[in-house]
């Protein structure tokens, strides 16, 4: 605990004295909210950075008691339901619970935005569906659920439990995709917030929840108990300010323009795009971060790899244990293994967490084939090596290494490749780099922010190839090279 | 004087299989010694046991008098020269990078070693110009001069020949035996050679020792073995690859 304060003492100390990080969850309406937040800091005279779109609930939360960011908008619902695990606790009951973490809740901000199943109007008219309880009389219907739907304590499960819900035809779906599956025709029923702009725009209707099995979700803002008084009161101003209607304005001004300031401008009244940043100046931003984090992920991965891979190359339990853990590290699911590490002290939400991560998954390639390139080193070959009286290590470097370095090359190439695809992940903890606009993109259900990151990513995947082709050349030896 | 390598009483089994027992074996100074044998007889482990690359399970071995023992076998590897059938070349060094790697990495001075070179090129003919090549872009027989260069470039007292001429072509192989053969006189160098062809070893071998399963069944002069052999298996060994010659 101590420690922690210390931590904590530390890492205030060397950002501003007065400066604010806010964060936001992948969705526009807490995109928005966030961005509102920043808006309001700055003009309290606060300096706030605002890391937009950060993996889920889990990683937020672990950010703000962490330090790692010091306020984000939250839902009442998700704080009784999935942070603090107390199904129905009141608002005075969240309020101390919370306290205990060191960590402060706003009044809310003025609307609910309760989890709602939502269907197309016409196809909800022709069946007579008006609630949810009406879905029991038609299994044939197909759900497509967001995943942390499908998981929380109040969605899909217990909600199918209480209504009676057949749970056969359901797939999981990410949340602006499952919008254009629902307006295609491919699924019926889908999870929304009630307050998405969708809900108009594809005129959708919102069943009715009979049987009150959804809590409250309202909106409130979360931070740290040390942040600035400066920033708290600037939050607070915004308390009741926000009814639905004004939110699923917001929500529609933000997917319109395909920009959170906009609509956070709209909330405050402003027009000017001031902050607005050209796209060729994010795009270096996006490009630059991006291969600082594949880089040093993967120079990291190389400098522990090799070593690693040479042990792994002798076998025996040590090496069989070496391929076994880099195995399963790659078989955990990348947003799990960021949920991981956001809770470690050291870590956080940051850029370090982001080439942690990168770095445990582009081991393997490089493990392997280091330990396999020695291995496929035929007998006589290694046997001249012990005969000519060369001393262990000038057998490794002189002979095996160099050997093996097609293998080895090859295997570090594709980690480096792996690596610039994965590093999108890094904007799910606000690390930047092109999964910020995938990311947003996707939110936004727009193409054209997408492509601004899916089309340098996978440019750079290209160069990345075409780099090697020509390392192969540098740190292959050419007796190694050429055909007899 | 005596004796450059002693074997006294040298056994050695893989899993539950002899390789070989029970062997007594000296290799007499400037001399070329052969063993030779079926394969599977445990020839070749007797060169590998030598050289350190298996441990015997019993008896002892003596490099100029001197026990060989893990603590020794480093000192003893730079003593002794060791080529084996497919020349053991490095492919990622080209021929002049394959046979200066030792002398470099002792710190001989480049000036000694590229001396040192040409003197090998010449003695064992190989083109100078072909250095510069890697092992992919030479001829088996040229990738055996470099290799027995290799072997030589440290003027070793023990040279270790392991069936290195099996994979060439006849005439290839006889250009082969005739400069080895005047090299080790000229060098009065030590050698013990390992081959399964009887005319081979009467070609090059002052001493010829011949084992079966693991055991030397008679050693002697080509003359001798021919004309009187010590078991019936000496004289069966001897006509069919001789016969073979005079059919």
């Amino acid at each position: 605990m101590k420690l922690s304060a210390l931590l904590l003492i530390a890492s205030v100390a060397t950002a501003q004295s007065d400066s604010v990080v806010i964060g936001s969850k992948k969705f526009t309406e807490s995109y928005v909210l966030a961005e509102i937040a920043r808006q309001a800091c700055q003009s309290a005279g606060v300096r706030a950075e605002h890391r937009q779109g950060m993996g889920g609930t889990i990683i937020l939360w672990e950010a703000l008691r962490g330090g790692g960011i010091d306020i984000y908008p939250e839902y009442t619902g998700t704080i009784a339901e999935e942070i603090l695990k107390q199904r129905g606790a009141t608002e005075t009951d969240i309020q101390t619970a919370l306290e205990q973490q060191g960590i402060g809740m706003t009044k809310d901000l003025g609307f609910n935005n309760t989890y709602a199943l939502v269907m197309r109007r016409e196809k909800a008219a022709r069946l007579g569906i008006k609630s949810i309880s009406d879905l029991r009389g038609h299994p044939e219907l197909k759900f497509g659920l967001t995943h942390e739907f499908l998981d929380r304590r109040d969605g899909w499960r217990p909600l199918s439990a209480r209504y009676g819900l057949a749970r056969t035809n359901v797939v999981g779906l990410e949340h602006a995709l499952g919008y254009a599956g629902l307006v295609s025709g491919e699924i019926d029923v889908k999870d929304a917030y009630s307050t998405d702009a969708k809900i108009a725009d594809y005129d959708l209707v919102v069943l009715a929840d009979d049987w009150q099995f959804f809590p409250q979700y309202k909106a409130v803002f979360l931070f740290r108990k040390n942040t600035s008084a400066a920033a708290i009161a600037a939050l607070n101003k915004l308390t009741g300010t926000i009814d639905e209607t004004r939110m699923m304005r917001l929500n529609a001004e933000a997917e319109r323009t395909k920009s959170y300031i906009a609509a956070a401008q709209l909330y405050s009244g402003e027009s000017s795009e001031s902050g607005a940043e050209s796209l060729s100046h994010k795009l270096w931003r996006w490009i630059s971060r991006h291969l600082e984090l594949a880089g040093a992920s993967l120079a990291l991965a190389v400098v522990v790899g090799l070593p690693l891979g040479v042990i792994a190359s002798r076998g025996g339990a040590t090496g069989q244990t070496i391929l076994a853990v880099t195995g399963i590290i790659q078989t955990i699911p990348s947003l799990a293994l960021l949920a991981l590490l956001v809770p470690v002290p050291f870590f956080g939400i940051s850029v370090r967490t982001a080439i942690v991560a990168l770095f445990l998954y582009s081991l393997l390639p490089i493990v392997r084939n280091t330990a396999s390139g020695l291995q496929d080193i035929s007998r006589p070959l290694r046997e001249s090596a012990v005969v000519l009286g060369l001393t262990a290590g000038q057998r490794l470097r002189r002979i095996y290494l160099p050997l093996a370095s097609r293998s080895i090359l090859a295997g570090i190439k594709t980690s480096a490749v792996i690596n610039i695809g994965t590093a999108t992940l890094a904007a799910l903890i606000g690390a930047g780099g092109l999964g910020e606009p995938i990311i947003s993109g996707l939110n936004l259900n727009d193409h054209v922010t997408i492509l601004q990151g899916a089309v340098p990513a996978a440019l750079l995947a290209l160069l990345v190839q075409l780099a090697f082709d020509f390392l192969d050349r540098i740190f292959i030896p050419r007796g190694l090279r050429i055909k007899s | 004087m005596n004796p450059l390598v002693q074997l006294r009483g040298i056994s050695k089994h893989f899993e539950k299989e002899v390789a070989v027992s029970n062997i007594d074996l000296e290799l007499e100074r400037a001399q070329i010694t052969v063993l030779i044998g079926p394969s599977g007889c445990g020839k070749s482990t007797i060169l590998r046991l030598i050289v350190g690359l298996i441990a015997a399970d019993e008896g002892n071995m003596y490099f100029d008098s001197a026990p060989i023992s893990s603590d020794t076998i480093t000192s003893i590897r730079r003593r002794v020269g060791y080529v084996i059938q497919d020349g053991g070349l490095f492919p990622h060094l080209t021929a002049n990078g394959n046979v200066a790697l030792q002398a470099r990495l002792l710190d001989r001075s480049g000036k000694e070693v590229k001396a040192r070179i040409a003197e090998l090129c010449a003695l064992t003919r190989f083109p100078e110009n072909l250095l510069d090549r890697y092992p992919v872009e030479l001829s088996g027989g040229q990738r055996q001069r470099v290799s027995l260069m290799r072997a030589l470039m440290l003027s070793p007292e023990l040279l270790l020949l392991d069936e290195p001429f099996a994979a060439l072509d006849p005439l290839v192989r006889a250009n082969l035996h005739r400069d080895l053969k005047e090299i080790c006189a000229r060098l009065r160098q030590t050698v013990l050679l390992v081959t399964h062809d009887l005319a081979e070893a009467a070609k090059l071998g002052s001493l010829i020792v011949l084992m079966q399963s693991g055991r030397i069944i008679q050693s002697g002069t080509f003359d001798e073995l021919r004309d009187h052999p010590a078991t019936p298996f000496v004289a069966e060994f001897f006509n069919a690859q001789l016969g073979g010659l005079q059919s």
